[in-house]
């Protein structure tokens, strides 16, 4: 049964997508590879300050705003799931307003049986980017 | 104790130290497909306590992350005065 509830929740979907993307475009990707979000007056990463190793998230919003600006090789290496993170966000815009004109409930998507699966993926490919990254730290040290 | 639930704590634990908002997202939704299925009767094997652990856990972190993130940039705005 499609009620208000779920149409609100695939109009938060589409409204955070466009969000998250607009963000990324007004933001200007740091040089560095990460930082880009204390742009946004957020603050650096503690975990990068205390053992000078980037954590997993880190990387993320420059991914976001390399990819934006199609520089998909750049966005990359600043974070492998930035990258991934960064389609998934792109796809949710034509499946929210699906959702909306065809009166489908994403529960339906979050239920199925592929989608618990999907999540396990995205979990693995999250800290296996972060120890490409600090495999590719290690290698440009020496 | 289910999958779901040993990914969720895992989840909760790199939650709290480096990780808060992807990790406990992640980690909410999976403690609750646990705790949807035994509340329905599906899974009466798991374990409902350690599935809500894993959900707190996970609320835990992201609440921390929230809050350290709103610390920061009210400190940042008392400076400026």
């Amino acid at each position: 049964m499609y009620d208000r509830a779920d149409k609100s929740v695939a109009v938060g979907l589409l409204a955070s997508a466009c969000g998250v993307l607009a963000v990324a475009l007004w933001l200007k990707p740091a040089a560095c590879g990460y930082g880009t979000h204390t742009q946004l007056g957020l603050p650096p990463c503690y975990f990068l300050l205390v053992t000078h190793l980037p954590c997993p998230s880190c990387g993320l919003t420059t991914s976001f705003a390399y990819a934006i600006r199609l520089q998909f090789w750049k966005a990359f290496l600043a974070n492998p799931f930035g990258l991934f993170a960064f389609f998934g966000t792109v796809s949710v815009i034509p499946t929210a307003i699906y959702l909306l004109w065809r009166r489908i409930s994403f529960r339906r998507i979050t239920e199925g049986a592929h989608f618990t699966k999907v999540v396990y993926v995205a979990t693995a490919f999250y800290f296996m980017s972060w120890i490409f990254r600090l495999a590719l730290m290690q290698f440009a040290s020496h | 104790m289910g999958d779901n639930t040993k990914w969720a704590l895992g989840l909760g634990i790199a939650a709290l130290f480096c990780c808060g908002p992807v990790t406990g997202v992640i980690g909410i939704f999976l403690a609750k497909k646990d705790m949807d299925e035994i509340a329905a009767g599906r899974a009466p094997q798991l374990d409902e306590s350690m599935a809500k652990v894993a959900f707190y856990l996970n609320i835990i972190g992201l609440a921390l992350f929230v809050v350290g993130i709103c610390a920061y940039m009210g400190l940042a705005g008392l400076r400026r005065f």
